[in-house]
């Protein structure tokens, strides 16, 4: 289990990228939502032993991150926002040295583990080729295969689908899914489907907070009965946006349809939506916007 | 730990085409100089091209040029995670600064008496 409490982190430019985050990761699959530049990265960083924060503190189960980065480093996989690779390693080598650098010293062991990764994250047939030649998919996946060496206990990976295509980001959820149970991983993302699909716990953060967290059914629970959709002209959303609190937008066909949210039905041609993450993605981000 | 990091460092120096490239270079400077007459490194035309005296002067020219081949070399150890965006996974792994830079550097002892080797005459 992974503890956040009360971290902020400002850098040297003045930028406070985070504001007194609390957060408690339980084992499994937690989803860590948010717009871009709202702190995600700062805080799978932080949390990665690759900066100190400013203030705070991050316990995983004994070991207190801040104090002692080395002893947390010893069960980590991480697999950061976006990295390249050297020139002219193929992925077998690249797998292999970092198994040597995680402490798989065994040679046997390790090229058991190495190869087994190379199968699961299905680059066996490319895995002589050189890593610098790989699309961003694959690439990603070998990112996921040097996450997972050496057993770790806490897995981050910081926005991994971002940019692949809708295959590839198929692949490599399934690829985390896999995963077993008893490890936290931690997933930043920008995208709400791949928390859906995967975390049965989440957190949203904006600007340095975190404004919500639990578990997407019950958020979406919260919501029932109080999204409303009408699909608008353009020149009515101005209007309709001053007088209600509108969540989100979204085109559909070219036409503009807008989510509301309101307690009670507000008529007006309004229909009742059964919500979805999106929209308790949206709502949380909206009631927490400073305007 | 130490000697598996120095020979992935050795082995990745020994695909640098800048290794292929400027080994050649020292190779065919020191080959011509014993054979071409009219190239003349230490020897003169009253020295004897094997003699002590010429293959001196011949191993202290080089390794005098060798040196700025070596610190291109060397210097690939240090920028090399930032250059290329891998350093925050090797940072994030257990192993330690100075076992990471030694290992390294020893790849680097070993890649050097390699480059070495083909410049003896």
């Amino acid at each position: 289990m992974l503890t956040i409490q009360d971290l902020t982190h400002t850098y040297a430019n003045g930028v406070r990228a985070l504001d007194g985050v609390s957060l408690s990761v339980p084992t499994g699959m937690f989803g860590l939502l948010g717009p871009n530049g709202a702190g995600k990265s700062s805080l799978m960083r932080c949390v990665a032993t690759l900066q100190t924060p400013t203030s705070g503190r991050i316990t995983f189960d004994d070991i207190d991150v801040v104090v002692e980065p080395e002893r947390l480093r010893r069960h980590l996989g991480y697999l950061p926002q976006d990295f390249g690779v050297y020139p002219r390693v193929s992925a077998l080598d690249m797998l292999d040295h970092m198994a040597i650098l995680k402490g798989v010293s065994d040679p046997s062991d390790r090229r058991s583990e190495v190869e087994r990764l190379l199968v699961q994250t299905n680059l066996w047939s490319a895995r002589k080729k050189a890593l610098a030649g790989y699309s961003g998919g694959m690439r990603q996946r070998f990112g996921i295969a040097q996450a997972l060496l050496g057993a770790p206990r806490l897995i981050i990976v910081d926005e991994p689908t971002a940019g692949l295509d809708p295959e590839e980001r198929n692949r490599f959820l399934n690829l985390l899914a896999e995963i077993g149970e008893n490890v936290v991983v931690i997933l930043s993302t920008h995208i709400v489907e791949d928390v859906t699909d995967l975390c049965p716990a989440m957190a949203i953060i904006a600007s340095g907070r975190i404004i919500q967290q639990g578990a997407p059914m019950s958020l979406v629970r919260e919501l029932d009965g109080r999204v409303w959709v009408k699909t608008v002209a353009k020149s009515e959303l101005a209007e309709l946006q001053a007088r209600r609190q509108v969540i989100s937008t979204r085109l559909f066909a070219g036409r503009t349809v807008a989510h509301v949210l309101c307690d009670e039905d507000p008529g007006e041609g309004f229909e009742r939506h059964l919500g979805t993450l999106e929209d308790v993605y949206f709502s949380a981000l909206r009631l927490n916007s400073p305007r | 730990m130490f000697l598996s990091i120095s020979v992935f460092e050795l082995r990745y120096q020994v695909r640098n085409p800048v290794f292929w490239i400027a080994s050649s270079i020292f190779f065919l400077l020191s080959f011509a100089a014993a054979t071409v007459d009219r190239i003349q490194i230490g020897s003169s035309a009253n020295v004897h091209v094997n003699s002590p005296y010429a293959l001196a002067q011949i191993n202290l020219n080089f390794l005098f040029f060798f040196m700025f081949v070596t610190t291109a070399f060397v210097a690939n150890v240090v920028v090399r995670d930032d250059e290329t965006g891998y350093g925050p996974i090797i940072r994030a792994t257990r192993i330690r600064k100075a076992e990471y830079l030694y290992g390294r550097f020893l790849g680097h002892v070993r890649h050097h008496r390699l480059r070495g080797q083909r410049r003896r005459p």
